[in-house]
């Protein structure tokens, strides 16, 4: 018996030894994910995020493009707190990882930089001040402070000046770019077009400073062509608005959207919207202004549950079909904007030559056909008297499916007028001007909290924003 | 429901629901309520168990398999599951000192259509008590596939397109939409003993644990979902390798005993999981291959190991005085090295008081003390930051960072408790009365903490400073009637329970428990864990809700107070008269809260008896509002409203603090209370029948002259009846968050089931 002992001994300081070692060597290493991360995979991921900014929902209801059908509730304007966190966490996250990392070349993290601008400038936009100097600094500030508007608009163009004179030809391709296939000259014009919009956004808020930084984004020359999210025909990268009517029906194009482009014969309609299936004129494509039937906005919830899905035009096939592409920046936009800093005497030239290059480029944009009858009209004709509400309405027609754009516009120049949903439920019963933090925000990031709504007024959606003058 | 002529839904299909022979399109009905139709959905669940076993041996071998089957339908329609169990144990001396032993048991559970939970468009309880119909006909609704293969539902988009708008027919959910999923389960051990001495043995065990689990899930096609198909292979095998060494002493009246050893544990599980994207190509072709866009697919396996060192001794003296002790150290392969070995330890003693000195009218005292340390890790791949594999734009992959912050300092957690207890009978033990006072504290517990999103992540992984739990329990038990024929004994317990982060980590004072959009349940540093905040009622100066434009004010991040139940306890009955006994138990809780979105949508959509009745100018409250002229109107103030208006009693002050009362239209009250999530902010609190059960045993006398030893029978019904409850309709105990593991969100749960039990027991 004594082997038995020996053995046992033995097997005893294997088996110690064994259990004391703290050495696992690979064992926790992650063998289901990367640990290095190529900038062209996250450039992707970071892009495909644009989709999600130009195809929301929310912004078409505030500028009343679409009317809900039964549940009413988001343009009633109940929500008033919306969630920032996902852009942060998401696509700006990503581009912080390409502008910090060593192994990406100057051209992506131009490029990131660029659509970094091109993020922070739509939060700003919703919900006013919000972390910027600070944030994406994960463990190093768990407690980012918020920055102002006007500070965070003038870093985003000085940063949009700084990334397109990075880009460099000889610094090599990019890869994973699925907005413009590394076409530098397109990403210098997509940037040069979102600083000029960031400029004009300051026309109220700071006058000087937008007029030079305006003309000097027009000298470095615009977009040319209208810059169009690509969607694929499979489910993963669908158009937002397909995805919308898989399983359901919410929204139909508005009355105040129907009523208005109708009494103007405006024929980019037919493709804004089908025809409600009980006008149809049998083929379920719009043929005429009259099969198409917008849904009354802000009504409650019994009043439009009464109303047939079938006396309603829904989003038409252009931007409701599963490969539809969404408009980014259109050539339109940038007429009238144009036209507008012509009025203000920021650049020269003609306001009612822009004003209809506008109008036409949104109806070739749109395949409407020839808008000049449509512009021939006296009610649409360019008024320098009126160029407020000329200007303001086209630019709200033309701006269509984008709402948070037609939103920010709407509240920088207030045209079009719109009145409020008449059911609304939020306190003030008004159209909100900008949108509360998400709720978490008071709670776990408090101070940094409780100092922006310090500065810039109570947190609900009746505070105006910097940009924002009257 | 008041018997006008309408065409109800399913007069819309050109199909014979009624059975006449005659196609129903067109049809019409008295609309007239149909009380029963929810109950009408269920099965009556039935259960049966059937248990063999088998034993045997000889001086040096014993065995016993055993093997048992559970076969049950469930109430909800095309459920069931099927359990089978198998087990081995035996065991075989090899010679005086060396004996071997091995235990192997596999387990065989399948399920099918398990009933689906939380709110969701395809589970049909979120339907019947937050979107249904009262008049809805259970006999029409299981029509719901015609001959031709078009789908049918209670919702349709319109009437010249009928396909399914919100909800498909509920039958459609569960036949059509069902899961199936099979768990194999081996687990089992060999072990080898040696006996050294009588004082001394040594044993060599391997322990392994493995599954494998395949779950399959399924949307239907022609329903209201695109239809879907997934299907899941998982695989988890735990092994442990473990020596140990036994000793025992008795030295006069003192008894020693204890184990010194070690083990190493080792971990390996592994997933493959995919789903069609967009469809499926062919209906109702369950297949990976029916996809009509690539399918998604993602796979991972997991590593750990843990390997340990341990000790533990119990020391007695006669039988008055106890002390337990143990000692253990770990080493995870899951935190970083230089900082995975962690050392724990327990001690733990008892002390019969009575047995020492004798205290009058104590018939026995007992107190103990202990101290209770558990060490944790994480799980694998904490601590290093990968990247996320996306959504393939084309053929163009993504990857994307994190949402959550790894940690690559992390430390292990170490939870320690203490407990304190005190025992005492009196009158020869027909009084029992036992207190504890617990104090748990953990520190540097592993979690993953909610952090501001603009930090670039949404969580991260941290060493929670410390968090501490303390509580007492108390339980009196008493033995009311003793008797020959006649026992009664009596039971109450009681627990009240306090729970506080003392600590949380850098820079970090609040955590976000649980999020539910415009609700959140928070723990703040060094206040009382679970705090609600919510979107509730604007309050004046004075206390008394806001009222404008005839309706309450909304404010954002209002204080909502805690979730915590002040105390929960329980009441327990036992007689017995001759043959027959009789058992009951009662529990409860007082206080706690829990949001209710059943009770939101139900009252948004007008289901429940809370949106009926006469108002207070005794007309009923769903008439319209009107005002004096007679009018329309979705509001008035209450002393402008006409005799005959209709609508519910909305009153408060205005913003200068003045009483306030209006009328607003019924209908409109409840879609707007719907954004006051401090409505559906329901107290907790409740007195349950948990269990009832009644038993008779067959006097020996009458079983003289059969071939059986004895022979019970007894009924046992469980979940018995809500005696009462502060929140009527939803059972506060049914609230329930699967992730959370709290009962604080509920949302379309399944009904609380009461099950009666009939158990025959024979002895051969």
């Amino acid at each position: 018996m004594k082997i038995f002992q020996k053995a046992f001994i033995l097997l005893l300081a294997a088996g110690l030894t064994l259990v004391s070692c703290d050495d696992f060597g690979d064992l926790n290493i992650d063998p289901n994910n990367p640990s290095e991360a190529r900038p062209d995979l996250l450039l992707t991921s970071a892009l495909q995020s644009v989709s999600g900014l130009v195809g929301s929902t929310t912004g078409t209801l505030y500028v009343q493009y679409f009317a809900e059908t039964q549940y009413t509730d988001e343009s009633l304007y109940t929500s008033d707190q919306f969630d920032f966190n996902g852009w942060y966490t998401g696509p700006l996250a990503n581009l912080d990882a390409i502008i910090k990392n060593d192994d990406a070349t100057v051209n992506y993290k131009a490029v990131a930089r660029i659509l970094r601008a091109y993020y922070f400038q739509f939060v700003t936009e919703r919900w006013g001040m919000v972390p910027y100097s600070e944030a994406l600094l994960g463990a190093e500030d768990f407690q980012p402070a918020y920055d102002s508007q006007e500070a965070i608009y003038k870093d985003l163009i000085n940063e949009l000046k700084e990334a397109t004179a990075q880009i460099s030809t000889n610094a090599g391709v990019i890869n994973g770019d699925i907005l413009f296939n590394g076409d530098y000259g397109r990403w210098t014009r997509f940037a040069n077009t979102v600083r000029m919009t960031i400029a004009l956004r300051m026309s109220d808020a700071d006058p000087a400073y937008a007029s030079t930084e305006f003309a000097s984004a027009v000298n470095a020359g615009l977009i040319t062509s209208d810059v169009m999210y690509n969607h694929l025909e499979e489910d993963n990268n669908a158009s937002p608005w397909y995805t919308r009517f898989i399983t359901r029906t919410d929204y139909a194009i508005s009355n105040t959207m129907a009523d208005a482009m109708k009494g103007k014969s405006d024929m980019r309609l037919l493709k804004y919207a089908d025809p409600a299936p009980n006008f149809d004129n049998g083929n379920g494509i719009s043929e005429s202004l009259d099969e198409i039937r917008g849904m009354i906005y802000g009504v409650n919830g019994s009043i439009a549950g009464s109303i047939e899905n079938a006396d309603v035009s829904f989003p038409g096939a252009a931007i409701r079909s599963q490969g539809s592409d969404l408009p980014v920046y259109t050539v339109a936009q940038v007429h009238f904007s144009k036209a507008e800093a012509i009025e203000r005497g920021w650049i020269s030239g003609s306001a009612a030559a822009e004003y209809a290059a506008g109008v036409a480029a949104s109806w070739a944009q749109w395949g409407a056909g020839d808008a000049a009858a449509y512009l021939a009209q006296p009610e649409v004709a360019y008024s320098s008297a009126n160029w407020q509400e000329k200007i303001g309405y086209e630019k709200w027609v033309a701006t269509f499916p984008q709402g948070y754009e037609a939103w920010h516009e709407w509240r920088r120049l207030d045209q079009p007028v719109l009145t409020p949903a008449v059911d609304a439920v939020n306190n003030s019963k008004q159209i909100p001007v900008r949108q509360a933090y998400p709720a978490t925000e008071p709670n776990i990031n408090k101070e940094n909290y409780e100092a922006a709504v310090a500065a810039q007024g109570a947190d609900i959606t009746d505070t105006k924003l910097w940009f924002d003058k009257n | 429901m008041d018997g006008t002529e309408h065409r109800p839904w399913w007069s819309w299909y050109n199909n014979d629901f009624t059975g006449d022979g005659v196609d129903d399109y067109g049809t019409t009905e008295p609309f007239s309520p149909n009380p029963d139709n929810i109950d009408n959905f269920f099965d009556t669940a039935v259960s049966i168990t059937n248990n063999l076993a088998f034993e045997g041996g000889s001086d040096v071998a014993a065995y016993r398999l055993s093997v048992s089957n559970v076969n049950a339908n469930g109430v909800v329609p095309n459920s069931k599951l099927d359990r089978t169990n198998v087990s081995f144990n035996g065991s075989l001396d090899l010679n005086e000192k060396l004996q071997s032993s091995i235990s192997v048991n596999y387990a065989n559970i399948q399920g099918y259509g398990r009933p689906q939970n939380g709110y969701s468009g395809t589970n049909p309880f979120t339907s019947f008590n937050q979107w249904f119909q009262r008049q809805l006909d259970m006999d029409k609704l299981r029509q719901y596939r015609g001959d031709d293969g078009s789908i049918y539902s209670w919702n349709i988009r319109s009437t010249t397109n009928t396909r399914p708008l919100y909800w498909d027919s509920p039958f459609f959910s569960v036949y059509e939409n069902y899961s199936e999923d099979e768990r194999n389960r081996m687990f089992g051990n060999f072990g080898l003993s040696y006996e050294v001495n009588e004082n001394l043995s040594v044993k060599g065990t391997i322990r392994a644990d493995m599954y494998d689990f395949v779950n399959e899930d399924r949307t239907g096609s022609g329903g209201l979902d695109q239809d879907f198909y997934t299907i899941g292979k998982r695989s988890d095998r735990e092994m442990n390798y473990e020596l140990l060494a036994n000793f025992n002493k008795d030295l006069n009246e003192f008894s020693v005993s204890g184990a010194v050893g070690g083990n190493i544990m080792t971990q390996t599980y592994s997933a493959t999981i995919a789903s069609t994207v967009g469809g499926l190509n062919l209906p109702n072709f369950f297949n990976l291959d029916a996809s009509v866009d690539r399918p998604n697919i993602t796979t991972n396996l997991q590593e750990r190991s843990i390997r340990s060192i341990f000790g533990q001794t119990t020391v007695g003296y006669k039988d008055v005085v106890y002390v337990d002790a143990s000692i253990r150290n770990d080493i995870s392969s899951t935190l970083p090295q230089g900082n995975n070995s962690y050392l724990y330890y327990s001690l733990s003693t008892s002390l019969v008081f009575t047995e020492l000195v004798d205290v009058p009218g104590l018939s026995f005292g007992k107190l103990r003390a202990s101290i209770a340390q558990v060490g944790n890790d994480t799980g694998p791949y904490a601590t290093n930051l990968t990247y996320g594999v996306g959504t393939p734009y084309g053929s163009n992959a993504t990857l994307a960072v994190p949402n959550t912050l790894p940690n690559t300092n992390l430390k292990p957690a170490i939870n320690t408790d203490y407990e304190l207890g005190l025992e005492l009978q009196f009158l020869s033990g027909r009084l029992r009365l036992d207190g504890t006072y617990f104090n748990s504290v953990k520190k540097d517990e592993i979690i993953s903490l909610t952090v501001p999103g603009s930090s670039g992540f949404s969580s991260s992984l941290v060493n929670a400073g410390q968090f501490t739990t303390r509580g007492l329990e108390f339980s009196a038990a008493g033995t009311v009637v003793e008797s020959r024929d006649l026992s009664v004994d009596l039971t109450a317990n009681f627990a009240t329970v306090y729970s506080e982060v003392n600590e949380l980590a850098a820079g970090l004072t609040s955590r976000l428990i649980a999020g539910f959009g415009t609700i959140g349940l928070y723990a703040e540093e060094g206040a009382e864990w679970g705090k609600i905040i919510g979107r509730g009622f604007a309050l004046h100066e004075n206390g008394q809700r806001l009222v404008q434009d005839g309706f309450y004010v909304r404010e954002a991040n209002k204080d909502l107070g805690f979730f915590l139940p002040d105390f929960t306890g329980g009441f327990r009955l036992d007689t017995k008269y001759k043959n027959f006994d009789l058992g009951a138990f009662v529990d409860f809780q007082k206080g706690g809260k829990f949001y209710s979105t059943t009770q939101r949508f139900a009252s948004n959509s007008g289901m429940i008896k809370t949106t009926v009745g006469d108002n207070e100018l005794g007309n009923p409250r769903r008439d319209p509002v009107v005002d004096q002229s007679g009018a329309q109107q979705t509001y008035v103030a209450f002393d402008q409203a006409g005799a005959a208006s209709g609508g519910t009693l909305v009153e408060g002050v205005d913003a200068d603090g003045n009483p306030v009362k209006f009328l607003y239209d019924t209908q409109e009250y409840f879609y707007d209370l719907d954004y006051f999530r401090e409505e559906y902010l329901l107290d907790a609190s409740y007195i349950r029948l948990r269990e009832l059960r009644l038993g008779y045993n067959l006097p020996a006398a009458m079983l003289e002259k059969l071939p059986v030893t004895r022979a019970s029978f007894a009924i046992t019904v469980r979940n018995a009846a809500m005696l009462w409850s502060a929140t009527k309709g939803i059972d506060p105990t049914a609230a329930s968050n699967g992730t959370t593991g709290f009962n604080f969100y509920e949302g379309g749960v399944l009904p609380a089931v009461r099950t009666i039990g009939f158990n025959l027991n024979l002895r051969f």
